[in-house]
């Protein structure tokens, strides 16, 4: 237990001071006037300044596993991505359905949920995104459904991993579920999940997807092999990746954390991309490398952590966590619906990552209550599978539905953000009642 | 020095209300890779480049914000890029026009010309005139070489 603040600058009580910056640093969120980072990290400064939390408080409550997992997976994404291997997978899955437009909506939506799975959803769209407009443009097609699908498709297949999505990597790292957990637990729900959106897409929009014979020969006529690179680049990503994901489903038996497997696989690939180059050669490439990590996502990550643990260490969320196991009569079932729906309701407005960060040690503090860490388990899918799949229910719900949105604005076909809620709504509910249905045939209904 | 010392007299520009075909055309016809664009009152706007119009003979997913690096896996014909760039010759160069540039004044030190010409990869720094922002002149490498030339 941490020794906590009796009283902080002006003899406040520590509790309310925490309660008012997480506040005041929630609602600048939602505004988004000011960047995200700088926001979180300027409250973070707040909960020490104000005597809230000491400095080595707040570095304790730093979760370093989950930011050397994204660190790790940022380098092996920004070298992986240089050999155009996911360029040459959606050009290749496309000409798999003879860049027929209604089966490539299908196809590409899919290979971006299985990308999504493995790497994270930003990612995942950014790599995508460019070679269906491309792909859609030569088709002369409006590339509306084609984005829509994939934004979906984004959020849904990062539900299925422990990587697939920041939300998982938090509840894994803090709970102590594996890669393999998640797979097991979500993997099938989540194949449902997309297979009915697709369905639902399809009814929409499959009938109208039409072109002609010349558009698709020319879609036809790429040579997805000419979008590998390097070949050399292409073997060494893989195989790193490969070894990394094994590592991530053997992480219980060599016993070691996914941060640690995630930074050594990355700094092992980095490595290879240097080996037998000159040494100004290996400075300008490893430079290269480490500017692609997204070290503003790292510091809200840190920010966040220290902003939570302030309200942890100061008895807000057990309070909180009481009322939670007072308001449901410590029925587990009961808990876990409401997690599920308030968790998709809530990440569809507000961005998902500060929600289950907040949400984590709130939990955490109500198990007890709740019948213990293993009761819990069924409590604990439910914040991962509404928190990433209430992600599409709206145009702000997820980071990658904005960075699509971005892209379409660009190849002038704006997605309004109306217009997106129109499907985005149906889909989020279709999604979340599988997920309601699964949760109680899975833990619920004695089966 | 300033750089009123060694500028070159008011170089050849482009009008916001120039088409892209025109603008195609002065570049071909004075060899250059870049042009300053002004108003009708020569008041500096920006400047087109030869970059900026190869963007427009690809298609958008390549030469957007954030778009694909590698096409080697295309089969684009001339064909397609005449197709491309047809679309466009007749629209007005002001969409193009990149208007983040660096420019200089006549009484800027020299040095200001030629740090902003080797770091920004720029073929040439605008001049303008501080009191109207009309373009007055400008400086390039070559115009650098003259003036060591004529010191000799």
């Amino acid at each position: 237990m941490y020794e906590t603040a009796q009283e902080v600058v002006l003899g406040l009580n520590p509790m309310w001071v925490s309660c008012a910056i997480f506040i005041t640093t929630y609602a600048l969120l939602i505004s988004d006037i000011i960047h995200r980072t700088v926001v979180v990290m300027l409250g973070a400064g707040l909960m020490i300044l104000t005597g809230v939390l000491n400095q080595q408080q707040a570095v304790a409550g730093v979760d370093f596993n989950t930011i050397a997992l994204l660190t790790g997976m940022m380098i092996i994404v920004a070298i992986t991505k240089q050999s155009g291997v996911f360029q040459y997978l959606a050009i290749w899955a496309t000409k798999k359905v003879d860049a027929k437009p209604r089966g490539i909506l299908l196809m590409l939506a899919t290979v971006t949920a299985v990308l999504s799975a493995l790497l994270d959803n930003v990612t995942t769209v950014l790599l995508i995104v460019p070679v269906t407009l491309l792909i859609v443009d030569k088709l002369e097609l409006s590339p509306y459904p084609f984005l829509i699908a994939e934004i979906f498709a984004s959020n849904i297949g990062g539900t299925a991993t422990l990587i697939g999505d920041p939300p998982n990597i938090l509840i894994g790292s803090a709970v102590g579920f594996s890669f393999m957990d998640f797979v097991r637990e979500l993997g099938l729900v989540v194949i449902v999940i997309h297979t009915a959106m697709l369905v639902m897409l399809d009814f929409i929009w499959g009938r109208r997807l039409t072109t002609t014979e010349e558009c698709r020969e020319k879609v036809m006529a790429f040579e997805e092999k000419d979008a590998i690179t390097d070949k050399r680049l292409l073997i060494q990503s893989l195989t790193v990746l490969a070894m990394v994901i094994a590592g991530f489903m053997l992480a219980e038996i060599i016993h070691l954390e996914t941060g640690s497997i995630a930074l050594f696989g990355a700094t092992l690939l980095l490595l290879l991309h240097i080996l037998g180059r000159s040494s100004k050669n290996q400075s300008k490439r490893v430079n290269g490398i480490l500017d692609e990590v997204e070290w503003s996502t790292l510091a809200f990550f840190i920010g966040l952590f220290v902003l939570v643990h302030a309200l942890e260490v100061n008895g807000l969320l057990a309070i909180l966590g009481e009322g939670l196991v007072e308001f449901s009569g410590s029925d587990i079932q009961l808990t876990a619906f409401v997690t599920l729906w308030f968790s998709a309701i809530a990440s569809a407005i507000i961005d998902n990552i500060p929600f289950v960060a907040t949400m984590i040690p709130l939990l955490q503090s109500a198990s007890t209550g709740l019948g213990g860490e293993e009761a819990m388990a069924p409590i604990w899918w439910a914040l991962s599978l509404g928190a990433c799949l209430g992600g599409n229910g709206s145009l702000i719900g997820a980071t990658a539905n904005v960075i699509v949105a971005g892209f379409a604005e660009r190849a002038g076909y704006p997605i309004k953000f109306s217009r997106f809620l129109l499907i985005a709504i149906p889909i989020m509910l279709l999604s979340v009642m599988i997920a309601t249905g699964y949760l109680y045939l899975r833990h619920f209904a004695g089966l | 020095m300033k750089c009123k010392t060694i500028m070159h007299s008011p170089p050849t520009r482009l009008y916001v209300d120039n088409t892209v075909r025109e603008a195609i055309d002065l570049l071909i016809e004075h060899h250059m890779y870049n042009l300053p664009v002004v108003n009708r009152d020569e008041v500096f706007v920006g400047e087109i480049s030869t970059r900026r119009l190869t963007g427009l003979l690809l298609p958008d997913s390549i030469s957007m914000d954030m778009g694909l690096k590698h096409t080697g896996f295309m089969r684009e014909t001339l064909k397609d890029l005449h197709q491309r760039l047809n679309n466009v010759s007749d629209q007005l160069i002001s969409q193009y026009v990149d208007t983040d540039i660096n420019v200089v004044y006549p009484d800027s030190p020299l040095m200001d010309a030629l740090t902003l010409l080797y770091h920004n990869k720029y073929i040439r720094i605008p001049v303008l005139d501080p009191d109207n922002q009309q373009l007055v002149g400008g400086i390039s490498f070559i115009t650098l070489l003259r003036a060591l030339e004529m010191e000799e």
